[in-house]
């Protein structure tokens, strides 16, 4: 009878847990104590990675304009064309996370963020590799 | 009298793009200076921030002109 009872606390207990989402952190209104906890994109945090890439892009201006101009060796052309795809997504992935952002869509704005942040990184990597 | 026109123009080009440089090192600066120094932006500053960085992107994203 004793066992009986046992059986059916946990019983009860397991039941009243199958409601409960696991793969959510206990931080984030789920269950999980481990589960990792992924913030919200803030427009703080827009903010910031807009001011990164303008940081980026204000050299790259440069260098095109010297191109342009004639300034420098003119192999600047295919290093430009090298580099324009990952600005050009870069442009579409900040235009997607202000969309997001101004409708509360959390879920596709942590994307695009987690997007234009691997772009910044791309766009820092191929002026360095170019010696931009 | 050709010659001096000629250098003329040539060094109002180079100041121009002496001074067109120095404001996008600035704006680079200042950028980096935001990231660092206002964690809470208000409307304005991110209304200008979106608006730098389209037009940056922009500019830098046109298709280049042919090579003269």
């Amino acid at each position: 009878m004793k066992h009986f009872l046992i059986l059916c606390v946990v019983a009860l207990a397991l039941g009243g847990c199958a409601g409960l989402d696991f793969s959510k952190s206990i931080l984030a209104g789920g269950a999980s104590p481990t589960a990792s906890v992924v913030n919200p994109v803030t427009p703080a945090m827009v903010y910031q990675a807009e001011n990164a890439l303008i940081a980026a892009t204000s050299g790259l201006v440069a260098y095109r304009r010297q191109c342009v101009r004639g300034s420098i060796a003119q192999s600047c052309r295919a290093v430009i064309a090298k580099i324009q795809p990952y600005t050009a997504a870069a442009k579409t992935a900040i235009v997607n996370l202000r969309t997001f952002i101004r409708s509360n869509d959390q879920v596709n704005a942590i994307q695009a963020f987690k997007q234009l942040r691997g772009l910044v990184q791309d766009i820092l990597a191929q002026r360095s590799a170019a010696g931009v | 009298m050709n010659k001096i026109s000629n250098l003329i123009s040539k060094g109002i080009g180079i100041v121009e793009s002496v001074w067109e440089d120095r404001d996008l090192a600035l704006r680079a600066l200042a950028a980096v200076k935001n990231i660092a120094s206002n964690p809470n932006p208000t409307q304005a500053d991110m209304d200008a921030a979106d608006k730098e960085l389209d037009a940056l992107l922009d500019e830098f994203n046109a298709p280049l002109p042919p090579a003269s």
